[in-house]
């Protein structure tokens, strides 16, 4: 039988796309749904005098209206318990769900909107950075001495964290450097861009319970936390996931989800609330934008003495999934490189803007193109060839990262070199033509997560799991591959279903780069499980020792006697209807780490990283300052490709979005609001703008991943930005340090340095 | 003011009542049920939602479902001719995954079945050009490209080089 | 909101006079259909798509002037062999409007009366010399010279007004070229775009037509370049002065959100400079993107 692990094969979900018969959330039609509709504040910042609903209410076909006064006023806690569901003293950014509406239709609850009485007191208001850190600057959280944190939170005015890395003396090993570069940058903020908006259906159940029906990354996690805020027991919530028409990050926390089960809870018929694409953008969760700066010292033999990285990034009104983008940066700043000297913080201020959230690796496009663009410009500044000064310094085996973690299956340098090979390094190139590396590591995560597989009388198998299948194909394309592996059947056998919490199977969610590390393993254990009693069973069938016994082609068959076979639904059969079996995930510890170099960081140590280089080829036209990569190659370590197609997939996906945060994708604000929420003003780019792109799969295992794996989601979006940087550079002589690299910003820097 | 509306969808007659200023694709999904039309962006933008209108790719979002009276409309439910399982785009699209989440790939299907209508043996950057107007977040398009390039071999190998996609209906169209 | 179809250009005329400032014309409908279909009234108190009347529909060609149909869709003038060979600068433009899938839909009338200050159909149409033939109840058709329409404020038509076709007078040997920019490199609106024509007296232009987009509140004419370039030859010196010339005294750009005001005027200089370049003798027609 043919090895599916890390073969090429279908997803197990593609023939329903392809005919249109997936259902996503927002083809879910339950009879008789009311339409809910989520009204916003129109201030950035302001107190609420007032708010009073009672005619509102009392409008034809108004069922239901929810605000603060009448949902349980408890804090949400991302570690720092700063939101309520609705605001009850302040609203804190333009858009801010202020109360939730279901009606008839949606013209009624439109109405009802528009009647609802909110007396406000416009506030000051600060729109960026630097105004939440100015000295007296306005507070976007009046009140947050009362805030209750977990004690490693920073949390002091507009300052909502600030973690630190330290090694060495940075001041005295830049004295000694023979270059010294500094270079300042800036990231606009940006959206995850799926293309399916956020939708909920809920429904209010005879037990008081709620069903909901939605597209979440996290349906597991969800269930509990809305059950937790409205004192409901777990088991009477029911969250049943559809196919999520694209997350990124974007669909961790709950947003519809909450408002329609708010009023769901309220109303004798299910509540809908699909949301346009200009109503899921007023409530998008972006990528943090900021700033940086770096300083750095090298010998003049090319050796990195030292680095200085400070960060600030705007994390909008609440602090949400936001603390990550902070910690991950200073893992990121000084990596992969040996640098013995390190001095890297990071900065999160809140700002009366949207919440910023967990979009695909947050922090590192910003992180990876500032410390890239710098990397090259210290190479510009020793003459010396980037790829070069990359290699001289790149981590080895044994090396430690700044936090003091002792790094194994360090594959920096493969990747590197297999990348800049792609594009072809060193070879020439015509006028305006340039050729940019970048390479950065990531982390792999694995959460809790539980699986069941058994086996039917029909022969069919069944395979639940909590893991969301939110497009990247991990959940339909990893897991029954892993089964089938297991237990010997072909990939159409097997029936999955994933993320319907009914089925009790765990999963801690879509993120982070541990969908296949954890629901994996969790899989594969129940498979392996299964395995064992299906061979126990056969032993008995067969009557011969389970050693001697293959699982293949659906049937278990005595190794040297094809024709003494019996087939695995009949052992089902024998067995007495179905073979069933459970299994969940090793939970794994983060490697150690010295706590000496470390402060207020949540995330000092990295399990399984993996490492990835991007090499872009670019061309500029410096009259308009408008950029086309003509082709990327992505060197990823994917530790283990147990389903290539889906790690392919990854890459190209994130070498893509890669390159709009690169070249034009920016949200522009207006009083904190976001302008641009439709698709015509937010540039997503096109097949046109997408180059060819080669995918390298780099396999240097880790000891932890389930068949060595590392977590592949998250890496292939971090280095393409800083690879067109530096190639825009290398083929123009300079380039903008604020992405996006939008023609303008190309053409102003072409302008700066012919001015010079 | 409700108004009759008598169009072929996927090689069906229809005859509904409409209001005038709805979209092709509220009359699509509310009224037919035909899910697989998707809203991206409702604008325009996103491409998610096309269909073939008499062999035309257009934007079911943006079309006035009026100005499909007495024509042919075809999407993604109809694409493959009744005797056929899969359209050789769908099987391309499952056989090369040229999909992930899905979400965008209906309107991808559709708007490469009416390139491939009108170009039989396009380049890679003609299917990028005829396809600027479907945006995909999670391939990067490359696999897009390779499965519609795939399908346009598979089709000109078949003799089918050309052909109106979808199913023929009974309602003549307007031209 | 009642609604009607009208068959001919006479029906049409006695609706929109019926119903005056309610009255809304529906051609390809990309723009109307979201204010009608939010939930706030406009007063639209009566929609009539012309999308039946078959005499606004045709692309025809009468000795020297090429007639086009409002209601011709953008995909229609990229493709159409007519359009394509004699005025190669609208169909050039209208391949890069929008996408595929606008294009099916998107007419040229409606591009027009939409008052799009970037319309690349507009600016192209600008450097053809195009009239618009715009009809009324009470005085019939009457010729308007499109750089009068899109000059004023909009809206482009008053009411009881129809524009039912376009035409462009044709000359032998002219030569034109389409140049757009915009941040990505498909389905966006014009940061800047040049639409060129010029007709040639051997190697000298004896008449150039310039149109800008992105330069100002509208497309418009650059008419201090077209002076330079009369009665010259287009070499490189001509070129760069007309190419000046557009950006510093005929632009007028804005600065919003996409493009300051500098980038915009110097985008000027560069497309028109490309366009001009692309006239010059054994050059085809170009669309930059």
């Amino acid at each position: 039988m043919p090895q599916l692990i890390g073969s090429q094969q279908p997803r197990a979900d593609a023939t329903e796309k392809v005919r249109g018969s997936a259902l996503y959330t927002a083809d879910v039609r339950l009879d008789n749904a009311l339409h809910a509709l989520v009204l916003r504040s129109p201030h950035p910042m302001a107190k609420i005098r007032s708010i009073d609903t009672g005619k509102a209410a009392a409008l034809p076909g108004v069922a239901a209206i929810v605000y603060s006064g009448n949902v349980p006023d408890k804090f949400l806690d991302f570690g720092i318990k700063d939101q309520q569901l609705f605001p009850t003293t302040y609203v804190r950014y333009m858009g801010e769900p202020v109360a939730a509406i279901a009606a008839e239709t949606q013209a009624q609850a439109r109405a009802a909107a528009d009647a609802i009485q909110i007396v406000y007191e416009p506030l000051q208001s600060v729109l960026n950075v630097d105004e939440a850190l100015a000295d007296n600057a306005p507070l976007v959280h009046p009140d947050w001495q009362t805030y209750k944190k977990s004690e490693s939170r920073v949390l002091r005015g507009n300052l909502c964290g600030h973690n630190h890395i330290r090694q060495g003396d940075v001041d005295a090993a830049l004295a000694r450097s023979d270059v010294v570069v500094e270079s300042s940058f800036e990231f606009s903020s940006g959206i995850p861009g799926y293309i399916e908006p956020r939708a909920a259906v809920a429904r209010r159940e005879p037990n008081g319970g709620l069903t909901v029906w939605c597209g979440s990354q996290n349906p597991y996690g969800n269930r509990e936390e809305l059950a937790d805020f409205f004192d409901l027991p777990v088991e009477n919530v029911r969250f049943i996931n559809q196919y999520v028409g694209g997350a990124f990050g974007g669909k961790i926390l709950m947003a519809a989800e909450w408002y329609a089960a708010a009023l769901a809870l309220r109303c004798d018929r299910p509540v809908r609330l699909v949301w346009s694409r200009h109503e899921d953008g007023l409530n998008v969760f972006p990528r943090h934008g900021g700033k940086a700066v770096f300083r750095s010292g090298a010998a003049a033999d090319g050796t990195l003495l030292a680095m200085r990285a400070s960060f600030v990034f705007d994390t909008g009104a609440y602090i949400g999934y936001g603390a990550g983008t902070a910690l991950i940066a200073t893992m990121i700043a000084a990596a992969p490189y040996r640098i013995p000297n390190t001095d890297l913080q990071a900065r999160l201020v809140y700002t009366n803007k949207q919440v910023a959230g967990s979009v695909r690796a947050p922090g590192g496009p910003q992180a990876t193109f500032a410390k890239e663009m710098h990397i090259d410009e210290i190479a510009h500044a020793l003459g010396m060839d980037p790829l070069e000064l990359r290699l001289k310094n790149v981590w080895r085996d044994g090396d430690s990262s700044p936090t003091g973690q002792v790094l194994s299956s360090v594959s920096a340098r493969e990747t590197l070199e297999r990348a800049a090979r792609a594009i072809g390094w060193g070879k020439p190139l015509e006028k305006n033509q340039g050729r940019g590396l970048s390479c950065s590591w990531w982390f792999s995560s694995c959460g809790r997560s539980e699986a069941k597989v058994s086996v039917q009388r029909d022969g069919s198998v069944d395979v639940e799991s909590g893991n969301p299948e939110v497009g990247t194909g991990s959940a339909a394309g990893g897991l029954p591959i892993l089964v089938a592996q297991a237990l010997g059947v072909k990939l159409s056998d097997i029936r999955l279903t994933l993320a319907d919490t009914a089925t009790n199977t765990y999963d801690g969610g879509v993120g982070g780069s541990a969908s296949t590390f954890s629901a994996g393993q969790a899989v594969e254990a129940a498979a392996l499980d299964v395995r064992r009693q299906l061979l126990e069973q056969a032993e008995h069938t067969l009557e011969a020792r389970s050693e001697d016994i293959e699982l293949r082609d659906g049937r278990a068959v005595v190794r040297g006697a094809p024709d003494h076979s019996v087939t695995l639904g009949e052992l089902a059969g024998a067995a007495g209807g179905s073979i069933a079996g459970s299994g969940q995930a090793r939970e794994f510890s983060d490697p150690e780490f010295d706590a000496e170099l470390v402060q207020s960081h949540d995330f000092p140590s990295w399990m399984a990283p993996s490492f990835t280089t991007t090499a872009a080829v670019v061309e500029v036209d410096p009259e308009t300052g408008r950029v086309r990569v003509t082709k990327m190659a992505t060197a990823q370590d994917v530790g283990f490709a147990i389903n290539p197609t889906g790690v392919i997939g990854q890459i190209e996906g994130g070498a893509v979005q890669g390159l709009g945060y690169a070249l034009s994708e920016e949200l522009e604000f207006d009083r904190g609001g976001i302008v641009n929420t439709g698709l015509g003003d937010y540039l997503l780019p096109t097949a046109v703008d997408a180059p060819p792109i080669e995918s390298i799969v780099v396999e240097s295992p880790s000891q932890e991943g389930p068949h060595g794996i590392k977590g592949v989601g998250e890496p292939p979006v971090t280095t393409p930005a800083g690879a067109i940087g530096n190639a825009i550079r290398a083929a123009v002589g300079a380039a903008p340090h604020t992405v996006p690299m939008t023609p303008e910003r190309v053409w102003r820097a072409l302008r700066e340095i012919s001015a010079h | 003011m409700m108004q009759p509306l008598r169009l072929s969808v996927n090689g069906r007659a229809h005859q509904l009542l409409v209001d005038p200023v709805a979209s092709l694709l509220s009359v699509l999904r509310d009224d037919l049920q035909l899910w697989g039309t998707k809203e991206g962006c409702g604008t325009g933008y996103c491409g998610a939602c096309t269909v073939l209108v008499d062999g035309d790719p257009v934007n079911a979002c943006l079309l006035f479902a009026v100005d499909a009276d007495q024509r042919e409309v075809t999407t993604i439910e109809g694409l493959a001719p009744e005797k056929e399982d899969l359209h050789p785009l769908q099987a391309a699209f499952v056989a090369r995954s040229g999909l992930q989440c899905g979400y965008c790939t209906p309107g991808v299907i559709m708007s490469a079945a009416a390139l491939l209508a009108e170009n039989p043996a396009p380049s890679s950057d003609d299917v990028r050009r005829g396809l600027a107007g479907n945006i995909c977040r999670c391939t990067g398009y490359q696999s897009i490209v390779e499965s519609v390039l795939d399908a346009a071999e598979q089709l000109r190998k078949q003799g089918r080089a050309g052909e109106t996609p979808g199913r023929r209906g009974r309602i003549r169209s307007r031209a | 909101m009642l609604y009607f179809e009208p068959n001919f250009v006479d029906e049409a005329l006695v609706l929109l006079d019926r119903f005056g400032d309610g009255a809304r014309p529906l051609a390809g409908g990309t723009r109307l259909g979201f204010r009608l279909r939010d939930a706030r009234p406009d007063g639209a108190t009566a929609l009539i798509n012309l999308k039946r009347i078959a005499e606004m529909q045709s692309v025809a060609r009468s000795g020297a002037l090429l007639r086009i149909g409002a209601l011709v869709t953008a995909n229609q003038l990229a493709t159409h062999p007519v359009v394509r060979e004699h005025a190669g600068v609208l169909a050039d433009a209208a391949r890069s409007l929008g996408a595929r899938q606008l294009r099916s839909v998107a007419t040229l009338g409606g591009n027009i009366c939409s008052g799009d200050p970037l319309s690349d159909l507009t600016t192209a149409l600008l450097a053809c010399d195009a009239r618009c033939e715009i009809t009324t109840l009470q005085e019939g058709p009457v010729q308007v010279a499109l750089d009068l329409l899109v000059g004023k404020a909009p809206p482009v038509l008053a009411s009881g007004e129809l524009l039912t076709a376009v035409e462009i007078p044709l000359v032998p040997g002219t030569r034109s070229s389409y140049q757009k920019m915009s941040t990505r490199r498909a389905f966006e609106f014009a940061l800047v775009a040049v639409a060129a024509s010029a007709r040639f007296r051997g190697a000298e232009i004896s008449e150039a037509r310039i149109a800008l987009a992105g330069a100002g509140t509208a497309p418009k004419r650059a008419r201090a370049a077209e002076s330079v370039l009369a009665g010259k030859q287009l070499d490189s010196d001509t070129i760069t002065a007309a190419a000046r010339c557009a950006a510093d005294s005929d632009a007028q750009p804005l600065e919003d959100r996409r493009a300051s005001k500098e980038y915009r005027r110097h985008l000027v200089a560069v497309l028109t400079a490309r366009a001009l370049r692309s006239l010059a003798p054994a050059n085809e027609s170009a669309t930059g993107k």
